[in-house]
């Protein structure tokens, strides 16, 4: 047990610490979100008073995404002008979002205002990327039994196709992930990013990494570095506010931290195991485990009198499923090792996993 | 090597963080966040975050490679240009 005095002698399990810091990680490392949407809720579990697991979680994001941005960086899969151009208009609306955020608290309906907004984009984005990761699974699966060569990684969507050709100056070239896309639409999809992310108080990566992939086309893992990237700098902003509002605990957050950057190891690792389709589908099932998390929140709040339960009902939802996800991920590591061995997987998880690291 | 060096400085960034905490220096950062010194605690924050994910980052890669799994690069556009 370790005890911080900024909780008022509250005690906290340092195994716990350590396991929150390390099964994010795994999802920071793997799917390309920041993780403080897991971090948050486990840390509330914790012991953690709200307003201090918010700013102690962004904390962690920050060294979390560090760690997990040299490895992708190393890996290849970072686009540092998109990262930097993206971020401009990311903290322009974040800034947006909290302002929003301050008003509807005003007028006393912030909770209401931001769960109801948070349910309905992620109920959108959740629901969008499972389906195209399970089309896409069902083409490769089908491509298996005829016995073709499995396609490189998905090319652009339709969106991402129509949108680059809009030819609105300047026009700007990624090298690095060989895109040509108008400056406004980037800087549109970063203010949305932003904008939902200060609403909802978290980091944006799980709303970011499905931009990336279908609106501006952004290869899977391309997407995850680039994101990890900008979330460093998304993070540092929201550090430095909820720091100055006392808000975080900064050696539970370097406890975390050190965990984590074994568990982003192994995350980024396994993306080299798997093929893109693999990371849209967990990072699609995450966001839905965290959409019914927050229509459970969003219940507790509109019923008033048993808020209590549903709290914990939510808070439960979504530390199971960061449990389940880990499982997933392990699950397909173990697969895929097998499979390059010559071993015998099953056959519907062969769409999933590569063949060559 | 650089892997020792790694490690090095890795072990006393944790000390230092122990020791503070311990000692309760952190506690006392933290009560000075409403007077005129509360922006240390920030700088504090931020640059125990940014040397620790750095030196972390630095060093994982170093261990991986050195337990034989080591970082490749992923082909992208720009590489497969740079073949054609």
């Amino acid at each position: 047990m370790i005890t911080f005095p900024e909780l008022s002698g509250v005690d906290i399990n340092i195994l716990l610490l350590i396991f929150i810091g390390f099964g994010a990680g795994i999802l920071s490392g793997f799917a390309g979100v920041g993780g403080a949407f897991i971090v948050t809720p486990a840390l509330i579990i914790l012991g953690f008073p709200a307003n201090l697991a918010v700013g102690t979680g962004l904390a962690w994001v920050m060294g979390s995404s560090i760690v997990g941005a040299f490895r992708h960086r190393k890996l290849g899969n970072v686009d540092v002008k998109l990262g930097l151009v993206i971020l401009v208009a990311t903290m322009s609306g974040m800034e947006v979002g909290v302002r929003f955020l301050n008003l509807t608290r005003d007028a006393g309906l912030v909770d209401e205002a931001v769960l109801s907004i948070a349910v309905c984009v992620l109920l959108i984005i959740g629901s969008y990327t499972m389906w195209e990761s399970i089309t896409r699974k069902r083409q490769l699966d089908r491509m298996l039994e005829e016995g073709q060569e499995l396609p490189p990684p998905m090319s652009a969507s339709s969106i991402s196709q129509k949108l680059q050709s809009i030819s609105i100056p300047p026009k700007l070239y990624f090298t690095r992930s060989g895109i040509s896309i108008s400056l406004w639409i980037i800087l549109a999809i970063g203010f949305f990013v932003g904008l939902l992310a200060g609403i909802m108080g978290v980091g944006g990566g799980f709303v970011m990494v499905p931009a990336l992939v279908y609106v501006v086309g952004l290869p899977s893992l391309m997407a995850v570095g680039t994101d990890l990237f900008q979330v460093i700098f998304v993070a540092a902003y929201g550090c430095i506010r909820h720091t100055m509002s006392g808000n975080v605990i900064i050696f539970a957050a370097f406890i975390m931290v050190i965990a984590s950057s074994i568990g982003v190891q192994f995350g980024a690792l396994v993306t080299r195991y798997v093929r893109g389709v693999s990371i849209r589908i967990i990072l699609g099932i995450t966001i839905l485990i965290f959409a019914v998390g927050t229509i459970l929140k969003l219940l507790g709040v509109l019923l008033g009198e048993v808020s209590a339960l549903f709290d914990i009902a939510s808070m439960i939802v979504t530390f199971s499923g960061l449990g389940l996800t880990l499982i997933m991920i392990l699950g397909l590591f173990i697969a895929s090792l097998r499979y390059q061995r010559g071993r015998q997987i099953p056959d519907w998880v062969k769409s999933l996993v590569s063949r060559t690291p | 090597m650089w892997l020792a060096v790694l490690s090095i400085a890795c072990g006393l960034v944790i000390w230092h963080a122990v020791c503070w905490y311990s000692t309760e220096v952190h506690l006392e950062m933290y009560q000075w966040l409403p007077t005129g010194r509360g922006y240390l605690t920030v700088l504090y924050n931020l640059g125990l975050m940014l040397v620790l994910g750095v030196l972390l980052g630095f060093m994982m890669i170093k261990i991986t490679n050195l337990i034989g799994n080591e970082v490749h690069k992923a082909k992208h556009a720009d590489d497969k240009k740079g073949q054609n």
